[in-house]
């Protein structure tokens, strides 16, 4: 008996005194004074998006408690929230999950000066959201085994007999469903199944994470890949070495094109929506969106900043004509991907 | 003659076998917290009524995935109890080459979560994938849910009828076949009840390895759905799914009997040149769950090693194990009553409401996480985003693991330990208080250390329910591997495993009642 | 100076119907044994004695003071007995000291009264020890000893010398006899074996499916059993058919002529069969079974009827020697029941 005594006093006090230090609980927050504290619910990585954070502390002095998670986990939670959601911000790594929450009115209209230099193509309609940065897809491709004339130029033809096995796709994953529902909202439900179909058939190897799919293309797995173009960098990046994939794009305004946006949106529930705001204004800085391009290799959705290395401008992308803020509709494109057995 | 009544002004119970009212309360309070993920799962699969729901079940791939589901719970729970108790009886009743040092080592894989054991895996065959690759890597990584109790059994069955058996002439595959294994069958299939219903509701492995399961269903539909209804309709899908795994459990489980006629308890069989050869056997089994793993991640460790922020992962270690902590304090709590119930009053009812805790540990994290913050951002504001929160989380995760190991510790207390307690002048409850429960302390501490160590290695349920600025080793690796930085997740995975090997290896200490309970005589013959 | 009371006592467990319409009075500071076969119910008579079981009606009194009526009762712990299960049910987390302070409360005179209770039951300097640290028979000791602690008015002992082996029995019963003599405890012995309940006991109760069928002295028991089945319960027993006639005589194998017809039984004792060489045997030894201080002769009485005999020791018996085997002693007549 004393033995377990013992076991248990050790671990109660130790870990006792230091986490009640850290700061864990909310109450602590509620204390202080509550525009100088505001909680965002970010669906982008904490290791991306903390520097961040961080430097919009030290200039604004405005404190940033972040809950990380996945976009649409992040979003469900909100939504089972509802009014009583402690979060002031969400920041979404894609379109479709912060259109879910406008959908749904969770989210608060904000003034179009703060954001004019973003096209309205990236915003929501209703201004209930602004992007942030930009995300294209791409298709990557293994440059032993395909050459630049070869790689397709439409997703069509990513379903010929030619490229059966060698084509890498991610289903479950956001960015992939978004894909296919701005498919869905250009050629219509039909014509998309009719692609999914044509797809399966030809024997996509599937994978969970995007950077799976291009470490496959690396290592001659597959010879193509359906993902978002900063994945060649991340994975790079993680390797420690060059990697023998790069990016391609499909003929002018093909959906394949899809580019999507990390968007910024304030809840309804939030009573700090000043210095939310400020964040926002902060995210979309001039500095700010230059070190999005650096650090993470992604589109800046403003006009005038150049775009990150070896990616074409944002105009000469030749993107599809999407609705983003419809992209929330990924259960009926769910349905789609089941009935074609991708999912 | 004058008759005069006795003091019936405490007569409450009506005899010893007549149940305390606040156990029977304490038990339905228990069952109804453990319930609120199943209520919420009912009232959201509701919105958009029952036709819906009935279509999402025939849909073929449900169907589909609910195969696929249920065969990978049932192969794992077969593996791990074959595995389980092949190890279980070669340290207990042979003299296995190796045997001291396996039996310390035991319980680790316990502390490996098993997504990082497929991400290890991963790591050197970047190919693997699958059904089998998938229930291999769940066998290994919840055998010791098997071999643990069925350690423990072993130790403390006679062996009269052992030697009986073998005097009349059956060998000793045989007499552990009709003689032993009636006798240890509860304890492995409560085990390997365990590792069915943690494959079930397991997610890392069946993803990295690519297999459809229903739990990836549900998580892709939370990920789509931002109407939780279908979600929630396939969350209901699983409980019932789990209920039919909970109740064949129950009824191949046939009771616990161990004969306490004799003081001679464990023989060793002394299996001469064999020994050599189930020593490599066991080298073999546990190098493959815990040293292939250990290996990536200390090699991998090592070569990020200069990112690495002690300091970090100091801290890191405490909150997790603070959270943890109270987790298992929760989880025992909540089991103790219906514990009590079950094993000391053989109560029906109790049983009944223990199949709620059983079938919760089915739910993915994902849910329980969802329900509770349904409820938690509506009703209980003040605690939601809290530790306190978020160890009740745990709690409803993993009650099921404390529950059996606190209650065949109780059942294995005589019965007339409260009758002569009581004749001694001590009520109900400082019979418990003194008797019961002091005895029982292994076992409860054992379902302690089951709890903690699952709770430190969770992740879906805490990255919803956890205060906002609030990190785990678990969070902060997850962090790590969603932007591919798997070298950069290594020194946290491989301080989430050491940190969780202590309270593993814990887990396998024989303990003092016990030895009074029996007198451990270790034969050779 | 408690007597107990029981009356008209019935008590269910589950379906059965264990104890049946059950009086017993048990006068204060006596030793009563309750002997019968198993599953008579004597330890669900103790039991409901203790408070652990609670019968569907019937009173139970200590001194007039009720424990139980009907449904309602006191609970066990305000019943101030002692209760010693078959197997000690000592408390394994427990040293030997606590064990036997367990009953008692908290104060300056614990010390003293354990103290008191180990060098009355021998069991000086083991205090510290654990019970599986303790032989079968110190056990058995410490277990007495905490069920005595808290001076019970009333102690129950259920079958507690059955795991000891025989050797350390007789000089258990012997001291457990005097301890509770001396403390002037009423206790309540429940037991199958006869020899126990006889040497321990001043009242033996016999018990058979629910009920008691006859209660008195050890030697009335003996010599007057009530019936067939009381005789066997207290020792070995001949049943020889016999004939009553109409002026009371009673005939049998063993009077001056044979009988052919027998309308009753004599229940005689082994002992009470004398054997003696004489010029006109009537019996043939088959077998004898040696007890070192007695053995148990078996006979084959006018080629007929077998019977046994107990002979003190020493024995020049041999098997298949011709004696004359005679009856001495009570003539003790059952009349066949009409069925």
């Amino acid at each position: 008996m004393r033995k377990y005594k013992s076991i248990f006093g050790v671990i109660l006090l130790s870990t006792f005194l230091t986490a009640c230090s850290s700061g864990t609980t909310t109450s602590q927050s509620e204390t202080e004074n509550l525009e100088k504290t505001i909680t965002v619910y970010s669906g982008r990585n904490e290791n991306f998006i903390k520097p961040f954070f961080d430097e919009f502390e030290q200039n604004t002095g405005i404190k940033i408690q972040a809950r990380y998670g996945d976009s649409a986990e992040l979003a469900a939670q909100i939504l089972e929230e509802g009014p009583n959601s402690p979060a002031d911000v969400f920041l979404s790594q894609d379109a479709g999950a912060i259109g879910a929450l406008a959908d749904k009115k969770l989210l608060s209209p904000i003034d179009k000066q703060i954001f004019k230099l973003v096209p309205n193509k990236f915003t929501d309609p209703n201004n209930l959201w602004v992007g942030i940065t930009g995300r294209a897809r791409v298709i990557s491709f293994n440059t032993d085994l395909v050459s630049q004339n070869e790689v397709p130029k439409t997703i069509d033809e990513i379903v010929n007999a030619k490229w059966k096995s060698k084509v890498g796709i991610a289903p479950t994953n956001a960015s992939f469903q978004s894909f296919v529902t701005a498919m869905r909202q250009i050629r219509g439900d039909e014509a998309t199944i009719s692609w999914l179909k044509q797809l399966a058939s030809n024997d996509p190897q599937k994978f969970e994470k995007n950077s799976q799919i291009v470490e496959a293309i690396d290592a001659n797995v597959i010879s193509l890949g359906l993902v978002n173009h900063y994945y060649i960098y991340e994975v790079s990046d993680s390797l420690g070495r060059e990697i023998n994939v790069k990016n391609g794009f499909f003929a002018a305004g093909d959906v394949g094109n899809l580019l999507n946006v990390s968007a910024f949106g304030v809840l309804q529930s939030s009573t700090n929506t000043k210095s939310s705001l400020q964040l926002l204004e902060y995210l979309l800085s001039e500095p700010t969106q230059q070190k999005f391009v650096k650090d993470t290799s992604e589109y800046s959705l403003i006009p005038s900043i150049n775009p990150p290395k070896d990616m074409p401008k944002l105009v000469e992308l030749q993107i599809p004509n999407v609705l983003l803020g419809q992209l929330s509709d990924v259960s009926k494109t769910q349905e789609l991907l089941i009935e074609a057995g991708l999912l | 003659m004058i008759s005069t009544l006795g003091d019936f002004s405490q007569t409450k119970s009506k005899s010893l076998s007549a149940v305390p009212k606040t156990l029977i309360v304490a038990s339905l309070f228990s069952t109804f917290l453990v319930l609120i993920p199943i209520l919420y799962l009912i009232i959201r699969s509701n919105e958009k009524g029952f036709s819906y729901f009935l279509s999402l079940l025939f849909r073929i791939r449900t169907l589909e995935t609910l195969f696929i589901s249920l065969s990978l719970s049932l192969t794992v729970a077969l593996g791990a109890l074959f595995l389980g108790v092949y190890i279980a009886s070669l340290l207990a009743k042979t003299n296995t080459f190796l045997r001291r040092f396996f039996i310390i080592i035991m319980p680790l894989p316990l502390a490996i979560p098993s997504y990082v054991i497929a991400y290890s895996y991963l790591a050197i065959f970047p190919n693997l994938q699958g059904f089998w690759i998938s229930a291999a890597i769940l066998i290994l990584a919840t055998f010791p849910f098997v071999a643990i109790p069925t350690f423990a059994f072993l130790r403390k069955i006679n062996i009269d009828q052992e030697e009986v058996a073998r005097s009349l002439g059956l060998k000793p595959f045989q007499v552990f076949y009709r003689i032993i294994w009636p006798q240890i069958r509860v304890a492995s299939f409560a085990g390997a009840l365990l590792s069915a219903l943690y494959a079930i509701s397991e997610f890392g492995t069946v993803s990295f390895m690519r297999l459809d399961t229903f739990t990836r269903v549900i998580y892709t539909t939370y990920r789509a759905s931002f109407d939780r209804s279908a979600a929630a309709s396939l969350g209901l899908m699983l409980i019932l799914v789990s209920l039919v795994v909970v109740l064949l459990e129950k009824n191949r489980r046939g009771k616990i009997s161990l004969s306490s006629t004799s003081k001679n308890y464990g023989s060793v069989f002394n299996i001469k040149k064999a020994r050599y050869l189930a020593g490599i056997s066991l080298i073999v089994l546990y190098f493959l769950s815990i040293g292939i793993p250990a290996y990536v991640l200390i090699t991998r460790s090592f070569r990020v090693r200069a990112e690495i922020n002690f300091f970090e992962i100091v801290f890191l270690t405490l909150n997790t194990s603070w959270v943890a902590f109270l987790g298992a304090c929760l989880s025992v709590i909540l089991a103790l009553p219906i514990a009590i119930l079950i094993s000391r009053f053989k109560s029906k009812f109790a049983q009944t409401l223990e199949a709620s805790f059983l079938v919760t540990h089915a739910l993915p994290g994902v849910v329980i996480g969802l329900s509770l913050v349904a409820i938690g951002a509506k009703y209980l504001d003040g605690i939601y985003q809290t530790l306190y929160l978020l160890a009740f989380a745990y709690a409803l995760l993993f009650v099921a693991n404390s529950l059996g190991s606190i209650r065949s510790n109780l059942e294995k207390i005589p019965q007339n330990f409260e009758e002569v307690s009581r004749s001694l002048g001590q009520n109900y409850y400082a019979t418990l208080r003194k008797v019961i429960l002091p005895i029982a302390t292994p076992g409860i501490f054992s379902g302690w250390l089951l709890v903690f160590v699952s709770a430190m290695k969770e992740l879906p349920a805490t990255l919803m329910l956890k205060p906002t600025s609030f990190e785990t080793l678990s969070t902060s690796l997850w962090a790590a591997t969603s932007i591919s930085q798997f070298a950069q997740a290594a020194p946290y995975a491989l301080s989430l495993v050491l940190v969780a090997s202590i309270p593993s290896y814990l887990l396998n200490r024989p303990n003092v009642a016990e030895k009074s309970l029996i007198s451990e005589n270790l034969k050779y013959d | 100076m408690t007597d107990i009371k029981i009356d008209g006592l019935n008590v269910d467990l589950g379906e059965n119907k264990v104890l049946k319409n059950l009086s017993l009075l048990i006068p204060s500071q006596k030793f009563i044994s309750v002997l019968g076969p198993s599953g008579c119910g004597k330890s669900t008579l103790l039991r409901s004695i203790a408070g652990f079981v609670a019968p569907k009606s019937g009173t139970i009194r200590f001194s007039s003071t009720l424990m139980s009526v009907s449904s309602v009762q006191v609970p066990p712990e305000r019943r101030n007995v002692g209760y010693v299960p078959q197997e000690g049910a000592l408390f394994p987390h427990l040293s030997v000291e606590k064990n036997i302070s367990f009953g008692l409360a908290k104060s300056k005179q614990t010390q003293k009264r354990v103290k008191e209770l180990m060098e009355l039951m021998n069991l000086s300097n083991l205090e510290k020890r654990f019970p599986h640290q303790l032989s079968g028979g110190q056990q058995f000791r410490v277990a007495i000893a905490r069920a005595l602690a808290p001076a019970p008015n009333v102690m129950l002992l259920d079958e507690p010398f059955s795991s000891i082996d025989a050797q350390l029995r007789e000089e258990l019963r012997h001291e457990v006899k005097k301890i509770l003599t001396e403390t002037k405890t009423t206790t309540v012995l429940v037991t199958h074996d006869r020899e126990e309940s006889l040497v321990m006991s001043d009242l033996v109760a016999l018990m058979r499916n629910g009920q008691i069928v006859q209660i008195g002295s050890p030697q009335d028991v003996y010599n007057n059993p009530a019936g067939l089945d009381m005789a066997f319960s207290t020792g070995d027993a001949l049943i020889i058919p016999a004939l009553k006639s109409e002026d009371g005589e009673i005939q049998s194998i063993f009077s001056n002529y044979a009988i052919n017809k027998n309308n009753g039984n004599l229940i005689i004792r082994p002992e009470e069969i004398i054997i003696s060489k004489s010029s006109s045997p009537n019996a043939k030894i088959l077998d004898i079974e040696y007890f070192g201080h007695d053995a148990l002769v078996h006979l084959i009485l006018n080629n007929s009827i077998k019977i046994s005999s107990r002979v003190s020791a020493p024995v020049f018996l041999k098997i298949g020697d011709e004696v004359t085997a005679q009856q001495i002693g009570p003539i003790r007549f059952f009349e066949n029941k009409v069925s």
